[in-house]
């Protein structure tokens, strides 16, 4: 029962149609023909890290403002350094890996920004699970819209609602029936 | 390939490639709330780019990535400050996290990157200019239509006495309308190989 209750909440309650957050991300894959797979599993690794990271942070800074911006780039210059390495590993192959890369940081980065402000955190657990859940759910939204993606780019759909179009239209739609279900269920 | 047509469109990140597209359909349902994302983000805009133009172009892609980020993000806390002081600043405190999404989005754009390659002064600033320009005039834009039709008021005031349609005052509707304003201004300056 509890399984089932935490399925429904990660599968109706996620970021990505509650509040559309990595949509940007999914629009920057979608224009260069990348599957948004490979970029929601980074998130998944990077969002419980994060939180995880910011909790620590969190204790230093306690100014908000400040503690985003510092969440900003604090997960842009772990990116950078990951891509910068794997630039040095793979050479010419890091190319295929740097836009995954770029916008897993981003949404990754969000989630945990997110988390700050709701504020709703105890401890290093409760922040990687937080962490877990929200990078699931991400994960899942994602793999919703992957699975949507060759009836949104078929020549079928509309010229111009194809590509990024396609996905937001679908996005919505997704978070209009995700809002419906939640409704009919606490009514 | 970037639709053709004026510089005002080409390079408007919102409408050609969906950047922002969180803020826009969940924060900027009224107009001041769009008011308040279009300050912002041109305070962003005209402050970061600039600075971060200075970098060479052969710096490498996730450096100058970072620069911009760290850039923005310096210029992000005066122009959340400044924006307290301008607007309530309980409306400013309600954008929460779509504030700091303003930073990376701009980040994850191209046409962003394009603007940083060195060029004569004029045609910088012109483009600068222009790409902030679109993205505030769409903002404003989708926020009168959501409040106008979503509420039925304008700026608090009753303009219809029942909302046309509260769809749009909620993050669902509010993607749907920026998809379809998207589909609405590009539409005529669409190249033939994507109309293809």
């Amino acid at each position: 029962m509890r399984m089932s209750v935490a399925f429904f909440t990660i599968l109706t309650q996620n970021l990505v149609f509650t509040r559309l957050l990595g949509l940007s991300g999914f629009s920057f894959l979608t224009q260069r023909g990348k599957s948004l797979l490979p970029s929601s599993l980074l998130v998944l690794c990077i969002c419980p890290l994060n939180t995880v990271l910011l909790f620590l942070l969190q204790s230093l800074i306690a100014d908000p403002v400040w503690t985003a911006v510092i969440a900003v780039c604090l997960t842009l210059l772990l990116t950078a350094a990951v891509d910068l390495l794997l630039r040095v590993l793979l050479k010419e192959s890091a190319s295929a890996v740097e836009p995954h890369l770029l916008t897993a940081a981003c949404s990754g980065a969000i989630l945990g920004i997110l988390w700050l402000s709701d504020g709703s955190v105890s401890g290093v657990s409760s922040a990687f699970s937080y962490g877990i859940k929200e990078g699931t759910g991400f994960f899942i939204a994602a793999a919703m819209l992957e699975a949507l993606k060759p009836a949104v780019c078929s020549e079928q759909t509309p010229a111009v609602f194809r590509g990024w179009r396609g996905i937001y239209l679908s996005a919505g739609l997704l978070s209009m029936a995700a809002a419906c279900i939640t409704a009919s269920v606490l009514s | 390939m970037k639709p053709k047509g004026t510089l005002f469109l080409r390079r408007n990140f919102l409408l050609t490639e969906g950047l922002y597209a969180a803020a826009a359909c969940c924060f900027a349902d009224s107009l001041l709330h769009a008011a308040i994302l279009s300050y912002i983000l041109a305070f962003l805009m005209l402050f970061s780019v600039p600075l971060t133009a200075l970098l060479p172009l052969r710096v490498p892609f996730p450096v100058r990535i970072l620069v911009y980020s760290v850039t923005a993000g310096l210029v992000y806390v005066p122009a959340v400050m400044s924006a307290r002081i301008m607007f309530d600043p309980s409306e400013v405190g309600k954008a929460g996290v779509f504030l700091p999404l303003l930073i990376l989005c701009t980040a994850l754009s191209e046409s962003c990157t394009e603007l940083l390659v060195p060029k004569k002064l004029t045609s910088f600033l012109l483009s600068l200019f222009c790409c902030m320009a679109g993205v505030c005039t769409a903002f404003l834009i989708l926020g009168t239509l959501r409040e106008l039709l979503g509420s039925g008021t304008l700026l608090g005031r009753t303009v219809f006495p029942s909302a046309p349609v509260p769809l749009f005052a909620a993050p669902c509707g509010g993607i749907i309308l920026t998809v379809m304003l998207s589909a609405a201004v590009c539409a005529p300056f669409r190249t033939e190989k994507e109309a293809a």
